[in-house]
């Protein structure tokens, strides 16, 4: 068991580093000379020499690449060529917005879409609960994320007027920890995560009856109904063996799940990792980019590891390979 | 609110009395696309406290059928009709709520023990404490020394209860599931080819153990199985099933060593027996009839050496030869000839076409 | 053997790998559910849909009334902004005075060519990694699987952001990126296929009997592997058609073409999107028409070929 966690740590270890390598190049090339900016500013010649050195864009490539893997190393990953400060000191209240809003967006995607698809799952074969049920997943499912996000905007804030649907909220508030825990806050959370979460659904709903039908049939289901439990224990048992497929979907469908996440941010002009990701590569503020896109594959990477040490945990039957 | 029993001590296997069942006029059938598939054609006996009855017969008989039907495990679409008298109640007209109570308190399933019977993703110990705390008001632990003394009775070490089904072996997962059926001390079990996975030393075993059990706590049982040699070894009553009706009812000892329905002197011959060498095995040539539209006369007729005319057109009833021995064939008077005859291989080969062997020709 | 005796059994079996490919061997299991899929209702009705997307896209840019790109002027001579639906223009004019159903035609076109384009090489890379990776096993094996598994722990939306900007956005640039990224799973779904036919006992009685194994590949194991690639393949339109969309909504789309996610996103950055209900519900209408009719026809064929799913 310890070998294979072992073993597992250092190919994750091993994954992050393909993913900083690849980016190292894909970032080069780039089509922006980021001095370019400056220069405009009426910047001196050896002024600008130093900035490409201190931004790192001097030297041969085997320089770069070193020197990239030792700021990497130490979770240097330069400055910004917007904003003016360090990237990571950019991205790091922007990692616990964006955690805002994907933790409980997909936690809550997951619960809801799980207990449904146990009782769809369970619903008799050819009942309106069925029918409904693979319908309405099947249709939400191609609802793309943005679609979705327009459309909460359009009736909740828009026409409804309930909820807030710009940013994290109201502007001015302290730059602390504190502004978390407002009411305001809460209010703009609500729209992003709600819409996580019904784009969440449907992939969870029909994993989970899927699983749920094919186990329905097994021999010790009717071995638990005998034993005079009640209904929705029997329909427990079914769902519990299910789970292990599901949990094997479920981290990795996290990765594509940032899809979602990046464009709700954007939507809900949010200010997470996504959206920042999406804005950097517009403005060619190439380290902030980096950086988003590091803390973007390092979570997914996570996700995964989990997955498969979770995934040992649940089932009983499975060895240490 | 379910009916919960008072809570028991660990001790009280044995202590709840054995049930009285009565089945009558037991119908099951299904609706298939070209009319109605009759599983079961109206079956009744009788399983006195304390009595272990087998239902014997071969694949497709509907044995199996008449134990779920007793159980209500059979699906949804399964037409039921009759009456299953468990001391007295109706189980067939229970609710849903007094049918959960009554299932594993009163009536227990003893299932074959195939790989997936027991649920693989719990412990075994888990699955019995499931059963115990699902009727009674105890704690988890007690309900954990119950199967501990459980697993002591069919002889399993008790750590085991940790354990997945999966690593058990295919005799002990058999006698698991035994343990798990006594957990309410129940006072009928229905065995479902509880040996038919194993291998024949395990066989034994499980066989041995069942009888043990049977000695020490009296439960009415209902054994189903195929194999003749399993009845003869635990049975007190023999049922024999053909085509979804009970063709030879009676003492075990009394239907094998006597039997009067030719099925029953066919499907002795089927089995090998270690202590007659001269004993050739001799198998019934056919197969079962259609169930969908049963034929009108004797359903063994399309395979009976001994039928005529009056056996194809009229069914026979159940009529009394002996004493507690009742017999489904029109010609219960020539039942010594139908024995010496049936011990012949040739009465057996001219079954298979519908052509009457001319006497005296091979 | 002879040689003679060699050439003729070369001969002999590329006559049959000939033929296998002529007859309906490889493609009847597809035929086979084509004919099953048309009785569920819901399935039927998602190729329906599908088959009428499929006319616009071929025909539309006949019947649009205007030019999805010019700027139009109302009678009064101003330009024709944000105008509501009117017999003029049926699905009214976007904040640049643009007709809203011109484009939206158009639009089906830009989503079919991205669609099929991205399926058929994501299924040809998909089919002939998983075939190789499957088959040879071993070293292929592993170096396969363990680019796969690199790249499957890279983030799609992600990485396609940053792929796109740096190739530049062109429409053609976006379906290289998508095929890129979904020939991942693909490519492991065909691999598991390939190693269940190939323990299957004619496929190792065809290798004792000597056949080669380019022949085994193609007449046992492709033909088994097809109906999965396939359903891979209408996944991947699908996955393709909402990528792009994506993409175009962040701005990241080609500025030459007109595409739903396009209009989606200018209507959505001219902070129309709340109120010009015009220019929004159409393309998202029908991106969710689209893309869920791909996935209920490819569910049903899933479920055609998977009889665990099946009703009873």
């Amino acid at each position: 068991m310890r070998a294979y966690i072992a073993r597992r740590l250092l190919q994750a270890v091993a994954v992050v580093f393909g993913v900083i390598t690849l980016m190292f190049f894909m970032f080069r090339l780039m089509p922006a000379d980021p001095t370019t900016m400056l220069v405009e500013q009426g910047l001196s010649d050896e002024a600008r020499q130093a900035l490409l050195e201190q931004w790192g864009l001097t030297g041969s490539m085997a320089e770069q690449y070193w020197r990239y893997l030792v700021n990497m190393a130490t979770g240097n990953f330069g400055s910004s060529f917007f904003y003016q400060k360090p990237a990571w000191d950019v991205l790091l209240p922007m990692i616990i917005n964006t955690a805002w809003i994907a933790v409980p967006g997909m936690l809550l995607g997951a619960l809801v879409g799980c207990a449904l698809g146990i009782r769809v799952g369970w619903a008799r074969r050819g009942s309106a609960t069925e029918r409904a049920g693979i319908f309405l997943a099947t249709i939400i499912r191609g609802v793309p994320s943005f679609v979705l996000g327009i459309f909460m905007l359009a009736i909740f804030s828009t026409w409804l007027r309930w909820l807030p649907g710009f940013g994290m909220g109201q502007l001015g508030l302290t730059d602390d920890f504190g502004r978390y825990f407002t009411s305001s806050f809460f209010l703009h959370l609500v729209l992003p995560v709600a819409t996580l979460a019904i784009f969440f659904i449907p992939e969870n709903l029909l994993l989970m009856r899927s699983g749920v039908v094919e186990n329905r049939g097994e021999d010790y289901i009717e071995l638990v109904r005998a034993k005079g439990v009640s209904e929705s224990r029997v329909a427990w048992h079914a769902a519990r063996n299910s789970m292990l497929p599901v949990i094997t979907w479920l981290f990795p469908a996290l990765a594509e799940t940032v899809a979602g996440i990046i464009v709700i941010e954007v939507v809900f002009s949010w200010p997470g990792v996504g959206r920042e990701l999406v804005l950097a590569v517009g403005r060619q503020d190439y380290p902030v980019a980096q950086a988003a896109f590091f803390v973007l594959a390092v979570m997914i990477v996570l996700a995964n590891l989990l997955a498969d040490l979770v995934y040992v945990k649940l089932d009983p039957r499975v060895t240490y390979t | 609110m379910q009916s919960r029993e008072a809570p028991s001590s660990p001790t009280l296997i044995g202590r709840k009395p054995p049930v009285h069942l009565q089945v009558e006029d037991l119908r099951v059938q299904y609706r298939v696309a070209k009319g109605y598939l009759i599983a079961v054609d109206r079956i009744s006996f009788e399983v006195s406290p304390g009595q272990t009855i087998g239902l014997v017969g071969e694949s497709g008989c509907g044995k199996s059928t008449v134990g779920k039907a007793i159980l209500r495990l059979l699906p949804e679409d399964a037409i039921v009709r009759g009456k299953v008298l468990l001391d007295g109640d109706d189980v067939l007209k229970m609710s849903d709520r007094e049918l959960r109570s009554i299932r594993w308190t009163k009536l227990a399933l003893v299932t074959q023990s195939a790989m997936n019977s027991l649920d693989p993703v719990y412990r075994i110990g888990d699955q019995i404490v499931e059963s115990i705390v699902a009727h009674e008001d105890i704690a988890k632990a007690q309900a954990w020394a119950r199967a501990e003394e459980l697993f002591e009775l069919v002889g399993i070490s008790t750590e085991r209860l940790r354990d997945y089904p999966h690593q058990f072996s295919g005799g002990m997962r058999q006698r698991a599931v035994i343990a798990m059926a006594l957990s309410l001390n129940a006072g009928l079990l229905v065995a479902d080819e509880p040996t038919t996975a194993l291998d024949s030393i395990m066989q034994d075993q499980v066989l041995s153990r069942i009888r043990e059990l049977q000695d020490a706590f009296h439960r009415s049982m209902i054994l189903v199985t195929h194999d003749i040699g399993v009845v003869a070894e635990t049975c007190q009553t023999v049922a024999v099933m053909y085509a979804g009706s009970i063709i030879e009812i009676g003492p075990t000892a009394v239907v094998l060593a006597e039997p009067f329905h030719p099925y029953t002197m066919g499907l002795r011959n089927a089995f090998p027996r270690i202590d007659d060498e001269r004993h050739e095995l001799i198998s019934i040539p056919g197969t079962l009839p259609n169930l969908i539209n049963p034929p009108q006369g004797c359903r063994f007729a399309g395979r009976c050496p001994f039928k005529t005319e009056h056996c194809e057109h009229v069914a026979p009833p159940l009529i009394q030869v002996g004493e507690g021995h009742r017999s489904a064939c029109h010609y219960p008077e020539r039942v010594v000839e139908f024995r010496a005859r049936a011990q012949e291989r040739q009465t057996w080969n001219g079954t298979q076409a519908d052509i009457p062997t001319p006497v005296g020709a091979l | 053997m002879t040689v003679s005796a060699a050439k003729s059994t070369k001969a002999r079996e590329a006559l049959a790998l000939w033929s296998a490919t002529k007859r309906k061997t490889i493609f009847a299991p597809l035929l086979d559910t084509f004919d099953l899929l048309v009785r569920d209702r819901f399935a039927l009705a998602g190729m329906i849909i599908i088959g009428l997307f499929l006319l616009v896209a071929l025909f539309g840019h006949m019947i649009a009334p205007y030019d999805p790109t010019q700027t139009l002027r109302s009678p009064d001579g101003g330009l024709a902004r944000l105008q509501p639906p009117s017999m003029r223009h049926w699905l009214g004019t976007t904040a640049y005075a643009k007709d809203v159903l011109s484009q939206l035609l158009v639009g089906t076109r830009v989503a079919f060519i991205v669609g099929i384009s991205a399926a058929l090489v994501v299924g040809f890379i998909s089919t002939l990694l998983g075939l190789l990776s499957g088959y040879y096993g071993r070293y292929v094996d592993d170096i396969i699987m363990r680019f796969t598994d690199f790249a499957m722990s890279i983030p799609t939306l992600p990485i396609a952001i940053v792929a796109v900007a740096i190739l530049g956005s062109s429409l053609r640039n976006i379906i290289i990126v998508i095929a890129l990224l979904f020939w991942r799973n693909g490519a492991r779904i065909v691999r598991s296929v390939v190693l269940t036919e190939k323990e299957k006992v004619y496929v190792q009685a065809a290798r004792a009997a000597g056949a080669s194994h380019t022949y085994i590949m193609v007449t046992h194991i492709l033909p088994n592997v097809i109906p999965v690639a396939f359903l891979w393949m209408t996944m991947s339109t699908a996955f393709a058609i909402l990528a792009e969309a994506s993409l175009s909504f962040l701005g990241l789309g080609d500025p030459n073409t007109t595409s739903w996610g396009q209009m989606l996103n200018i209507a959505f950055t001219t902070g129309s999107s709340r109120t010009a209900w015009w220019w929004v519900i159409p393309p998202s209408l029908c991106l969710v028409l689209l893309i869920s009719s791909i996935y209920v026809v490819g569910r049903a064929y899933e479920e055609k070929t998977n009889p665990k799913l099946r009703k009873a």
